[in-house]
């Protein structure tokens, strides 16, 4: 797979498209929302200028940065303050509160590779093709990582998934 | 996939990432174009005005009145002396040059002569 330089229209597009999901990403990784804002901006304008080059399937690549960005600013700042426990980086229209938050706190805990391959499948759209293409890793690695990932989640939020059966809008 | 999965997607489909702020892309691509011809243009700036000054100061100099050799001295004294310039007078005009060195000792030699000159106070001693 060829690295490229990506256009301006083209960095603007993808982070539209992936933007908000790097952010919860990256929340998930241990940073508060404002400065998951800051880690995915810079990222961003880092490919704006050129300076990197990425590869054909970009999102991949956004989350590794996103993730290496997370460790970096979550260790510089390990001194100064906690993050914050209520704050929420996912919305939802319906239900409580109590529910985004339990959602979130579940996706932290998932082994990072398992994590990984629920955004870009999940928040990012990409198919688990596409997701092992682009993370260099066989397809049936990447279905397990995925199958596992969910069935975690599940355990942990079984009672709010059984009591709100999704109803197709 | 099995029909748990799906549930269980469906379920997190629900969830939305928060929304952040747009890119700021206030063209820093354009500033980093800018910076190189800022910097080339601060050189050229410098080395210009350098040029300009050391061609000013040498063009001065065979300028001076050789009739007021004493009184022309005064302000060529005045500005930072260096080698090359004395050593420019010295080649091209000795009379002003020996002016200079003598209107420089005057400052930097004890005086002999005059009221409070230092032979004077000796004596008085």
């Amino acid at each position: 797979m060829q690295d490229e330089k990506l256009t301006a229209a083209h960095v603007k597009e993808l982070y539209e498209k992936h933007g908000a999901a790097l952010a919860a990403y990256a929340c998930c990784c241990g940073l508060d929302f404002a400065a998951a804002e800051d880690a995915v901006q810079q990222i961003f304008l880092r490919l704006l200028r050129g300076d990197t080059s990425t590869p054909q399937v970009p999102a991949a690549y956004l989350y590794r940065a996103v993730r290496n960005a997370s460790l970096n600013l979550r260790r510089d700042r390990s001194r100064e303050t906690a993050p914050v426990e209520e704050e929420t980086w996912f919305v939802r229209e319906r239900g409580a509160p109590e529910e985004v938050l339990a959602l979130q706190a579940a996706l932290s805990e998932l082994p990072e590779e398992q994590r990984e391959v629920v955004f870009l499948r999940m928040w990012s759209g990409l198919t688990l093709k596409e997701i092992a293409d682009a993370t260099k890793m066989p397809i049936n690695t990447t279905a397990s990582r995925y199958r596992y990932a969910l069935e975690k989640l599940r355990e942990r939020l079984k009672p709010r998934v059984a009591k709100e059966p999704y109803v197709e809008s | 996939m099995s029909n748990p999965d799906e549930e269980m997607e469906q379920y997190l489909k629900e969830f939305k990432p928060r929304a952040i702020r747009p890119l700021e892309a206030e063209a820093p691509s354009h500033r980093f174009r800018l910076r190189p011809l800022a910097i080339a243009a601060a050189i050229g700036l410098t080395a210009g005005l350098s040029v300009w000054v050391s061609r000013r100061e040498v063009a001065v100099v065979p300028q001076l009145p050789r009739e007021h050799q004493a009184q022309a001295s005064a302000p060529f004294t005045e500005r930072r002396m260096n080698s090359f310039l004395l050593t420019k007078l010295a080649l091209e005009d000795n009379q002003t040059f020996d002016a200079v060195l003598t209107e420089e000792s005057r400052k930097v030699l004890p005086n002999l002569q005059g009221q409070g000159s230092m032979l004077r106070v000796l004596a008085a001693e």
